[in-house]
């Protein structure tokens, strides 16, 4: 049996019936959008394994369980779970750092600013990095939208019903994050 | 640029991924071949868009290796 050419649904069914096999190729068939997709929302590695290993496993609770509707795609469902667990975490992170400056600004920003400062050193070594980097700086509404249609291949209609906005405005702010990419991509090779 | 009448910056953004009908794929084609701006802002995103697929990350397999380790336990009796 060639697991390679078998569909989403048709490894499911096989998983829950024994087939340990066809788990490891359902992950391996679509660890690079999700984890893609995690990172680029959380902007961290550790923190990025540890949603994709959370993720992964919640899909197996809820497939064993029975509770996985045929009807949709398996990526763009796997992808909502890795956001809303992405999205957890940083209100989580967010809420549990209480420190502010002497002009009461909360400095996890500062922080958070740090660490991709040094990320951004090491990545801008590595050239083909440049357009991870842009996605990381764009506002987080835009970034959101972007990950969730490019790598988590959800719907417009289903990146609105998940952030609670109309399709035309997760629309909008696509097309704002395709224009600041683009916009960035031309500075950068015109600041070379 | 001059936006053909029937042009909405919406239905770009639809047609990159995939979610224009046919009619409006015919559309977008026959206002593109009108309007040169148009046809350069379709061209400039669908390039923006190649760009994103050169990002791929793998996770570390040791993820990978966890996870399948973890759903094997499922299969094993509890002590």
């Amino acid at each position: 049996m060639n697991v390679q050419t078998i569909s989403d649904q048709e490894l499911i069914h096989l998983y829950l019936n024994g087939n340990e096999a066809c788990l490891e190729t359902l992950i391996k068939r679509h660890q690079k959008s999700i984890y893609t997709a995690i990172y680029l929302l959380v902007r961290d590695r550790a923190l990025a394994e540890d949603i994709f290993q959370e993720t992964f496993i919640k899909i197996i609770h809820t497939l064993r369980k029975g509770n996985y509707n045929e009807e949709g795609k398996f990526l763009p469902w796997a992808a909502r779970i890795a956001r809303n667990l992405a999205i957890d975490y940083i209100r989580k992170m967010k809420r549990d750092v209480t420190i502010t400056d002497s002009a009461g600004n909360d400095i996890f920003s500062y922080l958070r600013i740090a660490e991709e400062s040094k990320e951004d050193i090491i990545m801008r070594q590595q050239s083909e990095h440049k357009v991870k980097q842009l996605v990381k700086q764009l506002p987080e509404e835009q970034r959101e939208v972007l990950i969730m249609r490019h790598w988590g291949d959800m719907s417009f209609q289903e990146i609105a019903d998940a952030t609670g906005v109309s399709i035309n405005t997760a629309l909008g702010r696509m097309r704002y994050a395709l224009n600041n990419i683009r916009k960035m991509m031309v500075k950068q090779q015109v600041d070379l | 640029m001059r936006m053909p009448k029937i042009y909405t910056p919406n239905l770009v953004i639809r047609h990159l991924y995939h979610e224009t009908t046919q009619g409006e794929n015919s559309l977008l084609k026959a206002e593109c071949l009108v309007h040169a701006d148009l046809q350069d802002e379709v061209f400039a995103m669908e390039k923006v868009v190649n760009d994103l697929d050169e990002i791929s990350l793998n996770p570390n397999p040791t993820s990978v290796r966890i996870i399948l380790e973890y759903a094997q336990s499922l299969h094993e009796p509890a002590h």
